[in-house]
């Protein structure tokens, strides 16, 4: 039961005390080296003349976000464009920050802090879309479909969007970073025959991180795009 | 009722939360064998049914985590 013992930073300011969790270090850590890399990408992008032959770099920037395109296309129609931005940050930093577990490092979203950030960030872009595509009273009128005594389920339905997101990509990470946790604590057990840990680990690490990781990011950018095509206008 | 006795009911109530479980491996069974039957009968489409696939299943998998999420909470914070 180690997670109460998780390692974490201490910083003093004035004599208070500002305690950061792991994960929330790596979070950081992820998403700074992020935008950085995409600042950089970003100018090599911008510098490139669209009338010349393409060089290397920009050619794998425009397919990855080509990626990213097709996949929002499905969901958000002919908006996808405006909100490549968005989807395809949280899909790079998603995956890259799952697969953090791989180098022996807490991912970031195996804590319940940085997820829930995450689903309410969803749950304002949703609601601010659905107010500026329907209009205040469109929207108000919007709960009150199909039945008015359903305006309850369907509030529930909104709030627990943020909620559902996040806890299925905590419990994802969570649920395998245990697991892996337990074969090493098994393989320390066992002495000399925990060398058989070695061939089991890379396996379930595979799933449990590789695996688990880009199919939670992918779902995660997708029922996000998803939620947000329906509040679009068509 | 001791201290004991609370943490045992609550690592059992732990074992009991994830019954849940059952619901969400059949559920992803079921999308899988659809899937499987899918690409029988129209291998091109592949692709996009893989896609569906992992999206329906990865849905199956939220009322199951729901029970890993509050068995952990009871391991961890009464446990």
């Amino acid at each position: 039961m180690d997670i109460n013992k998780m390692n974490h930073l201490l910083i003093n300011v004035n004599g208070y005390t500002l305690k950061i969790n792991a994960p929330v270090l790596n979070w950081l850590i992820v998403c700074i080296v992020f935008s950085v890399i995409f600042i950089l990408l970003g100018n090599v992008v911008k510098k490139a003349n669209p009338k010349e032959k393409p060089s290397k770099k920009v050619v794998v920037i425009e397919s990855i976000v080509n990626v990213v395109l097709s996949i929002l296309r499905s969901n958000l129609g002919k908006h996808a464009e405006k909100y490549v931005p968005l989807f395809g940050t949280i899909l790079f930093v998603m995956i890259t920050s799952n697969l953090l577990g791989l180098i022996g490092l807490q991912s970031p979203t195996s804590n319940i802090g940085v997820n829930l950030v995450l689903g309410i960030f969803y749950f304002l872009v949703i609601q601010y879309t659905a107010l500026k595509s329907n209009g205040l009273k469109g929207r108000v009128k919007g709960l009150f479909e199909p039945m008015a005594f359903l305006f309850p389920l369907n509030l529930l339905g909104e709030l627990a969007l943020p909620l559902s997101l996040s806890i299925r990509l905590f419990g994802n990470i969570l649920s395998g970073s245990i697991i892996m946790m337990l074969i090493y604590a098994l393989m320390n057990y066992l002495g000399v025959f925990g060398i058989l840990g070695f061939t089991v680990a890379p396996v379930l690490h595979m799933y449990f991180d590789v695996f688990s990781g880009f199919v939670q990011g992918y779902v995660f950018m997708m029922l996000g795009s998803f939620f947000l095509g329906e509040q679009l206008e068509k | 009722m001791n201290e004991f006795f609370v943490k045992g009911m609550a690592l059992l109530g732990a074992g009991i939360a994830m019954v849940a479980g059952f619901g969400a491996g059949i559920g992803q069974g079921y999308a899988a064998g659809k899937g499987a039957e899918a690409v029988a009968r129209n291998p091109e489409a592949v692709n996009e049914i893989r896609s569906t696939m992992i999206l329906g299943i990865a849905l199956a998998e939220t009322t199951g985590l729901y029970s890993l999420v509050i068995a952990i909470l009871l391991m961890f914070l009464k446990g």
